[in-house]
């Protein structure tokens, strides 16, 4: 049990982070390569929270933070929302130089961002170098007893805030900032002259886009007893691009599908390998990303929801002219 | 439909003085003049290459002016963002058109009504009253454009689907959706056969009416360009050669020794 909710908290961790690198790369159209760099953000910056915050205001004389404490779950809370607003400013910080690059410039610019993060905190002894930070648990005593209970109420947890992402994104698209941002990436001149404030709605993009990032960074530091810097690396953009780009820029339930695909390929299938083909994991992912982007470059349902297919409309017998005048 | 305030009576709706435009060592544009005012239906012609689009590109903002001033109903566009432009109530089509292909018809013409909805992200992740209020009032505001160009039909195709003679009107109704009083057209008839050419004349003149409208049009169908226009500018090298009424230019020598050597 114990295992499977385990899992279903990497993979909504990653789904989110995936989600929220959609609205940059799929709709904004700019493909960015240092999403996990938001994410190390958030981790980071909720690690901090925890260690400086809850550990350190633990008075002296008392062992240690007492989980579920009332007091906890403030600080829990407020980890997450201190990584949301951190990785939302280096959303920012990185969206304004990226303003004026475009294509391959932009892919490199925030790839070097992504790197850039991981060699700072690797360096930083205040967040503890290369060791990395060490992040109690807050929210429930984790212990053999109680191990199942703990699982089950963050995977409820995660999977409850994947939801919100998906339904946040989903309905920002869907309304004047969805349609500019798409309208940039079809056509920037065009959008420009339409009366579409470039700068803003990229910013936009970037902004919201990273603070997802970096929710799904605090869940994650949260969930594990240890963050290192080497965690945060080019493989880990790389993977969650894989989502992005197997499931359809510019679809949310694509990126969910593919990035469950994907997932038990990986954590399942790829774990009965073979040791000689398990070690090639990360080149795998590197590898399948090249053949994707060459082959089928609009992924599984490319711009389209999984609603908006013939096979879900044959399934469910809905029409759209019907959805369309609901 | 208009929600911007009247212009004061007096100030033209375009104002272009002494306007040049270099790329480098090329001078694409020389010293453009042109003064238009409220409901008039203006021409820009010339042979390929002469600076016409690129006149366009000047007064949208889309390209930055080496030289002189533009001024739209009595302002001066000079450090304006595109998009502000647009705002002053200048909208445009493209000689190579240019949609947002994979959007719908409807999203077209939607997004291009953008300035007029105030709304914010929480608005939109919300779902609340002024979103859904704002949105059903663009809806229904998009779709009277769209039966206006006659594609009323085709709200929900996706725009690139679309045949050709159908996108340029595509790009009528999302350049209507600014709520422009100046609307400059970039060869508008450009790959389309005499009946459809007529076809587009007839609905300019119902747009113009209807929506208050000074025109601009870049065109090289000499007989449209007559028909439509009471005043043609007519330029060759980057230099205004002719201007007055369609008799006037047909007969100005300098124009048929333009438009001669263009066609050797
Ligand atoms: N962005 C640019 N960079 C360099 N040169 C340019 C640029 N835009 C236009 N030009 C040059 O300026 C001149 C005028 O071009 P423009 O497109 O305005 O002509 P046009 O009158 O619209 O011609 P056509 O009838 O063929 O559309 C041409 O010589 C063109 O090559
Ligand atoms: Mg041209």
């Amino acid at each position: 049990m114990a295992f499977v909710l385990d899992h279903l908290v990497h993979l909504s961790i990653l789904v989110m982070l995936a989600l929220s690198l959609n609205l940059i790369n799929g709709f904004a159209g700019m493909f960015s390569l240092g999403h996990h760099g938001f994410f190390a953000v958030g981790a980071y910056a909720a690690a901090v929270v925890v260690f400086y915050g809850a550990q350190g205001s633990v008075p002296a004389g008392e062992a240690a933070v007492v989980a579920g404490s009332a007091s906890s779950i403030l600080w829990f809370v407020a980890s997450l929302v201190v990584g949301i607003v951190a990785a939302g400013i280096f959303g920012f910080i990185v969206g304004v130089p990226c303003l004026r690059l475009r294509g391959d410039y932009l892919a490199i610019a925030t790839l070097g961002f992504g790197e850039i993060v991981r060699i700072l905190a690797q360096n930083t002894e205040a967040v503890g170098g290369a060791r990395g930070m060490e992040v109690s648990y807050l929210l429930l005593e984790r212990d053999v007893d109680t191990q199942n209970e703990y699982a089950l109420l963050y995977a409820i947890l995660v999977v409850a805030l994947t939801a919100v992402t998906f339904v946040f994104i989903r309905n920002l698209i869907r309304s004047r900032h969805g349609r500019s941002l798409v309208s940039i990436r079809e056509d920037e001149v065009a959008a420009e002259l339409v009366g579409i404030n470039l700068a803003r709605a990229k910013l936009m993009a970037f902004v919201v886009g990273a603070a997802f990032a970096g929710l799904a960074g605090a869940l994650y530091a949260n969930y594990m007893t240890q963050i290192e810097p080497k965690e945060f690396n080019l493989i880990k953009g790389i993977y969650i691009l894989l989502f992005v780009v197997l499931g359809g820029m510019g679809s949310l339930t694509g990126t969910i599908i593919a990035g469950f695909v994907l997932y038990v390929l990986d954590k399942i299938v790829l774990n009965l390998m073979p040791q000689e083909i398990q070690s090639l994991r990360e080149v795998l992912f590197a590898l399948i990303l090249i053949i994707l982007m060459i082959s089928r470059p609009q992924g599984l349902l490319g711009h389209k929801e999984l609603a908006d297919t013939r096979f879900w409309q044959r399934l469910f017998r809905r029409q759209r002219g019907l959805k369309e005048s609901s | 439909m208009s929600t911007a305030p009247a212009p004061s009576a007096g100030v033209p709706v375009l104002e272009m003085r002494g306007v040049t435009k270099r790329f480098g060592g090329l001078t694409a544009v020389e010293g453009f003049e042109a003064r238009l005012g409220e409901h008039e239906v203006v021409g820009l012609i010339g042979p390929n290459g002469a600076g016409k689009t690129t006149v366009f590109n000047l007064i949208t903002g889309v390209y930055e002016l080496t030289a002189g001033a533009i001024a739209v109903r009595g302002r001066d566009t000079k450090g304006l963002r595109p998009d502000q432009i647009t705002s002053l109530g200048v909208a445009r089509t493209f000689q190579n058109i240019r949609l947002f292909r994979r959007m719908s018809v409807l999203e077209n013409v939607q997004t291009a009504m953008d300035l007029r909805l105030g709304y914010g992200i929480l608005a939109s992740v919300l779902r609340t009253r002024r979103f859904r209020e704002r949105e059903r009032e663009i809806t229904e505001k998009s779709r009277a454009l769209l039966d206006l160009v006659g594609l009323a039909d085709d709200a929900d195709e996706r725009a690139g689907a679309l045949a050709y003679g159908e996108q340029r009107r595509l790009e009528i109704a999302r350049a209507l959706a600014t709520d422009p009083r100046l609307l400059i057209l970039d060869e508008p008839a450009a790959g389309m056969n005499p009946q459809e050419t007529d076809e587009l004349g007839e609905m300019l003149h119902v747009i113009r009416k209807r929506h208050d409208l000074t025109l601009l049009l870049i065109e090289h169908d000499m007989k449209f360009v007559m028909r439509m226009c009471e005043r043609i500018i007519v330029l060759d090298y980057g230099r205004i050669i002719a201007t007055g009424t369609p008799a006037e230019v047909r007969a100005n020598p300098a124009v048929i020794a333009a438009y001669l050597g263009d066609e050797e």
